[in-house]
């Protein structure tokens, strides 16, 4: 529509062709293998292409761009499936120290965010990992320090991470606390997923001293986890969004190419209508994302990033199901890329918060609205 | 979309302001028959073009106000908020022929049609599907033979909407009847009062007359009443067709907004989680289609290709049959009494009847190319995914 498109349009391009470059489905099965399951080279591409501080404010090394443009990013991170670290140490990690951090915690932790020196992670829940939880960590005043005991449960891409911010309980109220993932008493307990493409881990806390530093004190902790899991769900939906969009793209090449009964495929109805569905999704999840990352602290922010989060992992997991229907036996192989697909889905649909949860804050919200 | 545009924020405020001076009240109490129903859209429709705000998106030198596509979705959703009447037995004409006209039509054509229009003066509906060409559009087959500076048309057409109460109807007629089956088709503008026209109701499975028959026997149309040349009609009407699913789903997708704050009503009175979570997510749904749909019609406006306008077809159909079974599950039994009387099906606002949104629904998932037809179109058009082998290239 306007310059805005325009200069989104460009980042996407240059982001798909990095992405094609380094992070072919050939690539990503290499790394998926590897230890840490992330490749670094390609996290050092991304902040030299500016993607990590897109939404930073220049004063601590970004360049305060807009979520207009990180939508593109993540959709382009989705489609490519690639492994990057980028929602829990950007969008969380950073997006809690701007929320809640001081001036000098932000220019502490922030530039190495920026420029991908470092990786951080939000360690925002309860054993479950899930927001509708109680935390299961807790901080204590001991001997005039802060300790901090207990566990977060699920946290994504803490295996890497330097440093992470901590939610704990305070007495009866949560507080937000940095933690330097190499501490003492910090033990990462990595997990097996089934989606290979994303790493989590149970964090366990055993008497962790806290620097008074590094209490991240500006802001009421409650609400600013309430607006990490918004952020991190449009997040997830915009990944949501790139990989929907894949997924169109290879189940129509693939029925467009297989022949059965003397025909291609994708001629007969019954597969064409799966496609034609597909793209029904893909489109609608698109304008969610892209209209929940558009509404970021407007009027309309808290009702799309629920609608975003909550549709797009209801479609991003059906639109999978068809697909693999739709490949037929080799869709149940490891060889074909369509289960990377299937499973990402499936983890995207109860990352940060599941579809019902998130209709939840949907209902609490246009209750809100109706009240005032 | 659009609450951070300060010049569309003052034209909403000076159409709402029109509107709360000059949109009727109460009307809904006297729309009790489709002639009375006729005549309070009528006499709307009058009163919007003596204020200005009539025919927004026909252009000026027509009488239209050549409003942009954001000022007519604001339009639409100031006429929602206001309850004004829907002037829908004026929809044929001012969505459809206008559009025909604008780009096909001769400037006499446009002459006699559009001022006539706009004082509600012309009601008009479509004549395209016959009883064996339906999904098979193109297979039509009432006939129209060249006679001097006439055609004669004899044959049959069938689920024209409005065609007892209408004075013009766009006809698709065939002409060549050797040529493949789309090459011989050609579009006319026939006066309905002629002669050799018997119009007969069907009535829907509402128990309404929405939609008829007509037949023809020797009917004549002058030639000077072709759109564009003999034979060309199967591309004319690809335009026709386009409208339904552009700006003219406007006012059907605020009515299931409608509906849809009902439904969250309805949750609220029922109380349980269950109930709860079901409103949200239509409400979700309907949130997305109505953005999808302004996002389209903007990108329309911008002149980028489009090809959204079947995959709108098919998630508002069958996403307001989803959530009409799903309110019909939550009134219970009171939703399964017979309405008053169905008479303005097409009404923009909700207006008490689930069962009568419901059943109508089928309307849309089946009218105006089925929804199987639609995914055709998304798969073949859209995705590029091979055509299913035609049964008459095996016969040859």
């Amino acid at each position: 529509m306007g310059p805005n498109d325009e200069l989104a349009e460009e980042l996407r391009a240059s982001a798909r062709k990095a992405l094609d470059d380094r992070m072919p489905t050939t690539v990503l099965r290499q790394v998926i293998d590897t230890e840490d399951g992330i490749d670094r080279s390609l996290y050092a591409l991304a902040a030299d292409l500016g993607w990590l501080g897109l939404t930073l404010p220049e004063s601590v090394g970004g360049s305060g761009g807009s979520w207009h443009e990180l939508a593109v990013v993540l959709e382009e991170i989705g489609r490519a499936l690639a492994p990057l670290p980028m929602i829990a140490s950007v969008v969380v990690a950073a997006g809690a120290v701007m929320l809640a951090g001081d001036d000098e915690q932000q220019q502490r932790l922030i530039p190495g965010i920026a420029d991908g020196s470092a990786i951080a992670t939000g360690a925002l829940f309860g054993a479950s990992g899930r927001p509708d939880e109680p935390l299961a960590a807790r901080v204590e005043r001991r001997d005039g320090s802060l300790v901090l005991s207990g566990v977060s449960g699920f946290v994504p891409d803490a295996h890497v991470s330097s440093w992470m911010v901590v939610a704990a309980t305070d007495g009866a109220v949560p507080t937000l606390v940095v933690v330097d993932s190499s501490a003492p008493g910090v033990r990462i307990e990595r997990l097996d997923t089934t989606d290979v493409t994303r790493r989590l881990a149970h964090v366990h806390f055993d008497d962790v001293v806290i620097p008074s530093a590094n209490v991240l004190a500006g802001a009421d902790a409650q609400h600013v986890i309430d607006e990490l899991v918004r952020r991190a769900g449009v997040a997830i939906a915009l990944d949501s969004v790139g990989g929907l969009e894949r997924v169109v793209e290879i189940t129509v090449a693939y029925v467009g190419e297989r022949e059965q009964f003397g025909r291609k495929v994708g001629s007969f109805q019954a597969v064409k209508h799966h496609c034609a569905n597909l793209l029904v999704f893909s489109e609608t999840a698109r304008v969610a994302g892209r209209a929940a990352a558009d509404a970021i602290d407007g009027a309309r922010w808290v009702e799309w990033a629920a609608i975003a989060k909550s549709y797009s992992g209801d479609t991003y997991t059906e639109a999978t199901r068809i697909a693999v229907q739709c490949f037929g036996g080799v869709g149940f192989t490891w060889e074909y890329d369509i289960h990377f697909y299937m499973k990402r889905a499936r983890l995207s649909q109860q990352l940060f918060g599941s579809p019902t949860y998130h209709r939840q804050l949907l209902t609490r919200e246009l209750r809100g609205r109706t009240a005032d | 979309m659009f609450e951070d545009d300060p010049e569309l924020q003052a034209f909403r405020l000076r159409y709402r302001e029109f509107l709360d001076a000059n949109a009727p009240r109460g009307w809904r109490v006297n729309a009790t028959s489709p002639d009375t129903t006729l005549e309070i859209q009528r006499s709307w429709l009058r009163t919007t073009v003596a204020g200005g705000w009539g025919a927004a998106h026909w252009p000026t030198e027509y009488g239209g106000m050549g409003a942009t596509l954001a000022q007519q979705i604001m339009m639409q959703q100031e006429n929602a908020r206001a309850g004004a009447p829907a002037v829908t037995m004026f929809g044929m004409a001012l969505v459809h022929v206008a559009a025909t006209l604008l780009e096909f039509g001769t400037p006499e054509q446009r002459h006699e049609h559009m001022p006539s229009i706009l004082r509600g003066d012309e009601i008009w509906c479509q004549g395209f599907s016959e009883p064996g060409a339906g999904s098979d559009l193109a297979a039509l087959s009432t006939r129209a033979v060249r006679d001097g500076d006439n055609y004669i048309i004899n044959g049959q057409k069938i689920w024209s909407s409005g065609a007892n109460r209408a004075d013009w109807c766009l006809l698709l007629v065939r002409t060549d009847p050797i040529a493949v089956k789309h090459k011989g088709i050609t579009f006319v503008l026939l006066d309905l009062h002629s002669p050799g026209i018997e119009i007969r109701p069907i009535k829907s499975l509402l128990g309404s007359q929405e939609f008829c028959e007509v037949f023809f026997t020797d009917v004549v149309v002058p030639v000077s009443n072709r759109i564009g040349e003999e034979n060309e009609g199967w591309h004319i009407c690809q335009t026709t067709l386009a409208t339904e699913r552009g700006p003219y789903l406007l006012p059907v997708v605020n009515k299931l907004r409608g509906e849809c704050a009902e439904m969250g009503r309805l949750a609220e009175a029922i109380g349980t989680d269950h109930a709860a979570q079901v409103a949200a997510s239509f409400h979700a749904e309907v949130t997305i289609l109505s953005e999808l749909l302004d996002r389209t019609l903007i990108k329309a406006a911008f002149g980028k290709s489009g090809n959204e306008s079947s995959i709108l077809k098919v998630y508002y159909s069958e996403l307001s049959q989803r959530l009409t079974t799903a309110a019909l599950e939550m009134v219970g039994l009171d939703a399964q009494l017979s309405w008053p009387e169905a008479f303005d099906l097409n009404s923009d606002t909700f207006d008490g009847s689930w069962g009568m949104s419901h059943y109508w629904s089928w309307s849309w998932t089946i009218a105006g190319g089925s929804n199987e037809i639609q995914r055709n179109i998304i798969g073949e058009r859209v995705l590029g995914l091979p055509r299913e082998p035609r049964p008459e290239a095996k016969v040859r």
